[in-house]
């Protein structure tokens, strides 16, 4: 068509900025602040540290609003009424968080994101329909925290792991749109483990777990589908027919920023007697890892978990007097190049007992086709070293 | 004045006293452990006050304790173009039972819901699920649903799913005089209450109060040996415009053949003239009758297309033999109009396909059983069945889909209820051997050697259907060898009568064994690991039931380095129970480590008290899989 006017059909970002900011789905319902402004004053009233502000205006709309499951880059009718109804799609809930921050005095934007099932969004130029989930980011203390509030169990901080996906766009009201890197979350287990080996076979003692970040999300989840601890406690007895739990406790469960604690009690049936001169243990008692999840010679993308991870296991065992071990094993340390992360192990013998301890550290989320090899062989290590049993002798 | 704050203090006293209807904590105590919903109130009315229609009222409160619940708290409404929904509304509640939110059919979606494999059905559905931000909570909604037809009668399941206790279910069905029902209960503590209501209609009343949530169960039997239900079923009825009666499997076979199939199995004299053909050298009716079967298979392909009477009528062969497609039905239909070219009998059957052998009930024939046509051929003292939507299935091979069950045939003479082949334990074989080399660096290499039968015959199905390069990926994800490179894959499908898939792998796999302070560590068990234990259920409240038994059997060789000894207790398991047997040894000979592996699943129903020994047989199995070897050189 000859009209003589122009249409730019390739558009830079200050464009999409200023789509955005006037758009209804999106700047619009940014500044509703006012809707949340009665609801959180009471909250607030006396509180003065900026992240305590912050974490009670994202505790509101956790609690107050429930995700439709429907995840959408803009909101559909509005987070008023998305509010008032208490349910809406992933731009009602996160826009609302932003106007709830903004409400509550603590500074906030949006932030466009790419899920992961969604791919990469492309940094060439702005393609606003590559982009299909909004979160929120703050900054508070000198810190960068990313928000999302579809899942009340997600902890101040943490998002679901759907988002983590490379970069997200900054869209602020008035700042030009800038880019952020999402992945800034971690997983982490530290397991102790005490054990005494008795008389008739059994492995007698403690087990306790600390979980932190995504791990402790998850744990969560999983406990909450439960209609109390003890039926949790119960299906986790259940499902380990060698182990019997004789107490247990979880704490933290509701303190979503302290580490989720499990403790328990238990009785493993090991040996069914020690009348053997000889008795082999495996020393990985749980998630023990005998199949490489790598597979390929060589990829073509980068692996990427979504954020580093850590998994620490000490286990301590107390023999009988008459045994030791005859092949104590030596102390590992693998590591990837360029710190990215190591297979530790060691081993330390006393009198009747021993202390192993090993470690599973992956410190970067997304590792590239050129770590590959390495990653695959530091499996390799993991699963070779995790074959070896330890032999106690009776002397 | 003092009149007023008398009102006032009595109102005030009533909303602090009177607790609401849908309070969580009238819910009596002993229904909580293990529910995750409690239904508060589940009415059901079905009125049938002539033969062209009938109406539901359905009226429930569930209330939801956590998250999940939360599949209880969704409100599903299937609906089709011969049945229509009305007033459709409920209320939310909050755990003090104060309503927190309405809702009505214009809150509801409105779905397509057939079969994402049919290519058109009609039934949609509209969904509804509340958004309570707090446990627990309560949902409460009615609606009518009319539907033109009274063949089939809804059954009356009050607890379908684990975890949802019950605090009152009623079903009533009432209906004129003149409509008469069966209808079989089964599991139910009380019986029936019959009577006439003030419209004159005879009603029929169960219900049930107070039942337990049920838990998850492994190894459990199908749901009619436990669940507490009612099927119901009309004498005499309409379908639009198909009347029909009949009170036995073999009045529904003949009314069956008589209304829906008479007429469909005409095909073209060209096609007949074919079909007559290529089996003209053929003597042996078994053989024709294969030479026939895959014929079709090669032209025909599988399509659903479910509409109205559509979904129990077949199209007519003509036009599946222009089309080459069909639904299960017109397939089969179509078979046997081929077959019959040949002067081979054949009978159209109704199956309730699926993993779970489920049987139609041999004393309670109703329309709603079954969801699978087969064609059965009753050749003298060797009945075979043909699954006719499968392009790949071998004649005669029923797999785990349709095997050891009673289906219906129906035939001119009426309906004849046959019991599909059953494979047995020994029948559904895996046997494996390999020779193996492993050296003192850890490398494994060798050929392993598998054999598929009976049902097992399918084990390698999806990965057949693959290219080659896809095929290897997948052995990589299956067998649990690490660093697994295959050098040469065979899998070959031989689909005679008797089917067998047979598999051969050439490989090799560094670092398959440890090496630490000269001694060899690996796991003799190569390709046939148990992964987890099976899980405790205190008090099981189910039989144990084995729905279908196998054998696997492995036997490997491993051909080890020169002057290495095994440093361990050689093993040596064997576990024998009525329900299951296993054995396990490693035996060295010379530098010859043989391990010999062989497990057997025997079907069938077992008493409660079983569970606890097959969790126990399963934890042996899956130590005994786990156990390692320890090879040392020299003296030891």
């Amino acid at each position: 068509m000859q009209t003589g006017g122009t249409a730019k059909l390739t558009k830079e970002w200050k464009d999409v900025d200023l789509e955005l900011k006037t758009a209804y789905y999106f700047g619009d319902q940014v500044k509703k602040k006012d809707i949340f402004k009665d609801k959180l004053m009471p909250l607030l009233a006396g509180k003065t540290d900026t992240l305590e502000r912050a974490k009670i205006a994202y505790n509101y709309v956790q609690k107050n609003i429930k995700w439709n499951e429907f995840i959408s880059r803009g909101s559909w009718d509005g987070i008023r009424k998305a509010f008032d109804k208490h349910t809406g799609n992933v731009a009602d809930i996160n826009l609302g968080l932003v106007a709830a921050l903004t409400a509550a005095g603590v500074n906030a934007d949006a932030v466009l994101v790419s899920t992961r099932d969604n791919g990469i969004v492309s940094k060439l130029s702005p393609v606003l329909d590559e982009f299909n989930y909004v979160i929120v980011k703050t900054d508070i203390g000198g810190r960068i925290y990313l928000l999302d509030a579809t899942d009340p169990l997600l902890s101040f901080g943490l998002l679901p792991i759907r988002c983590l996906n490379d970069e997200g766009r900054v869209i602020s009201l008035n700042k030009p749109s800038y880019w952020v890197d999402v992945n800034r979350q971690s997983e982490a287990s530290t397991s102790a483990l005490n054990f005494t080996l008795t008389d008739n076979g059994k492995l007698k003692g403690t087990i306790i777990n600390y979980l932190f970040g995504y791990d402790a999300y998850l744990k969560r989840k999983d406990i909450k589908k439960f209609n109390s601890k003890e039926e949790y406690i119960e299906d986790f007895d259940e499902k380990r027919p060698r182990l019997k739990v004789i107490s247990a406790n979880i704490a933290n469960l509701d303190s979503l920023d302290s580490p989720l604690t499990e403790t328990y009690e238990v009785e493993i049936d090991t040996y069914d007697n020690l009348d053997a001169t000889r008795l082999t243990f495996n020393p990985f008692l749980f998630n023990r890892i005998t199949v490489n999840p790598f597979k390929l010679a060589e990829r073509s993308y980068p692996v990427d978990w979504g954020m580093p991870s850590t998994e620490r296991v000490t286990l301590t065992i107390h023999l009988p007097p008459k045994y030791t071990v005859e092949n104590p094993p030596k102390n590992i340390n693998i590591a990837l190049p360029f710190n990215g992360g190591k297979f530790v192990t060691s081993f330390d013998a006393q009198a009747n007992s021993f202390v192993f301890s090993h470690a599973i550290i992956f410190s970067k989320a997304i590792y590239s086709t050129q770590e590959y090899p390495y990653l695959k062989e530091l499996y390799n290590q993991i699963i070779l070293s995790e074959k070896v049993d330890l032999v106690f002798k009776k002397n | 004045m003092k009149y007023f704050i008398a009102v006032y203090f009595i109102l005030l006293c009533l909303r602090v006293t009177a607790q609401q209807k849908y309070d969580v904590s009238l819910i009596p105590k002993e229904l909580l452990p293990y529910a995750s919903a409690v239904v508060r109130e589940d009415e059901v009315t079905c009125e049938i006050k002539n033969f062209d229609y009938s109406n539901y009222h359905i009226k429930r409160a569930v209330t939801i304790l956590n998250e999940s619940g939360e599949k209880a708290a969704r409100v599903f409404i299937w609906y089709d173009k011969i049945t229509s929904v009305r007033a459709v509304k409920g209320i939310v509640y909050d755990e003090a039972g104060w309503p927190v939110g309405k809702f009505s059919e214009k809150s509801f979606g409105d779905y397509y819901a057939g079969n994402d494999f049919s290519l058109f059905e009609d039934t949609r559905v509209k969904f509804f699920s509340p958004a309570a931000v707090k446990y627990p909570y309560t949902i409460a909604y009615e609606y009518d649903i009319r539907t033109n037809q009274t063949m089939n009668i809804n059954d009356w399941v009050p607890a379908k799913q684990t975890g949802i206790a019950i605090e009152k279910s009623v079903y009533t069905f009432s209906c004129i005089p003149a409509f008469t029902i069966r209808y079989k209960e089964l599991n139910l503590p009380s019986k029936v209450v019959t009577g006439t209501n003030t419209d004159k209609l005879v009603t029929y009343k169960w219900e049930i109060n107070n039942l337990k949530a049920i838990r998850y169960e492994p190894y459990s039997p199908p749901d009619d040996n436990f669940l507490p239900m009612v099927k119901i079923a009309p004498v005499n009825f309409k379908y639009q415009n198909i009347s029909g009666a009949f009170s036995n499997w073999n009045e529904m076979g003949k009314w069956v053949y008589d209304k829906l199939l008479t007429g469909q199995g005409t095909i073209d004299p060209v096609t007949v003239a074919y079909i007559k053909n290529i089996t003209a050298a053929v003597t042996d009716p078994k053989l024709k009758a294969k030479k026939i079967y895959e014929y079709m298979q090669q032209k025909t392909r599988y399509i659903s297309v479910q509409v109205g009477i559509g979904g129990y009528r077949p199209y007519p062969a003509a036009d599946v033999d222009r089309l080459n497609y069909g639904d299960c039905k017109a397939l089969v239909n179509y078979t046997q109009a081929l077959l019959k070219a040949a002067d081979i009998e054949s009978y159209y059957c109704v199956v309730e396909a699926g993993s779970e052998k489920i049987s139609l009930d041999p004393d309670f024939a109703s329309m709603s059983q079954g969801n699978h046509i087969i064609l059965c051929l009753p050749f003298k003292n060797d009945t075979t069945f043909l699954e006719c939507t499968d392009q790949k299935a071998p004649f005669g091979f029923m797999g785990d889909f349709t095997d050891d069950r009673i289906v219906l045939a129906c035939t001119a003479q009426g309906g004849k209820l046959l019991h599909t082949p059953k494979y047995i334990t020994a029948d559904n074989l895996q046997q494996r051997t390999a020779t193996l080399d492993i050296d003192a660096e850890g490398l494994l290499k060798g050929t392993i050697q598998t054999t598929y039968k009976g049902t097992q015959y399918d084990n390698r199905e999806a990965i057949v259907r693959e290219l080659p390069a896809e095929r290897i990926k997948e052995y990589k994800k299956i067998y649990p060898i690490n660093n697994l490179e295959i050098e040469k894959l065979e899998l070959v499908q031989d689909k005679g009568l008797q089917p067998i898939t047979k598999e051969q792998i050439t490989f090799n796999a560094y670092d398959y064994a440890s090496v630490n302070n000269g001694k060899l560590y690996f796991l003799p068990n190569i390709v046939n690991r148990r992964s987890a234990p099976l899980r405790e259920v205190k008090n099981r409240k189910n039989m144990v039931f084995i729905n279908r038994g196998y054998t696997d059997e492995d036997e490997i060789v491993y051909n080890i380095p020169a002057g290495y000894k095994t440093e361990k207790m050689p093993l040596n398991v064997s576990v024998d129970k009525p329900f299951a047997k296993y054995t396990a040894t490693v035996t060295l000979k010379d530098n010859r480590l043989i391990y010999k592996r062989s497990i057997q699943l025997i079907e069938g129903i077992y008493s409660k008290d079983t569970y606890p020994q097959l969790v126990e047989f399963y934890q042996d199995v899956l130590d005994a899989d786990q156990y390692s070897v320890i090879l040392s050189k020299g003296n030891n």
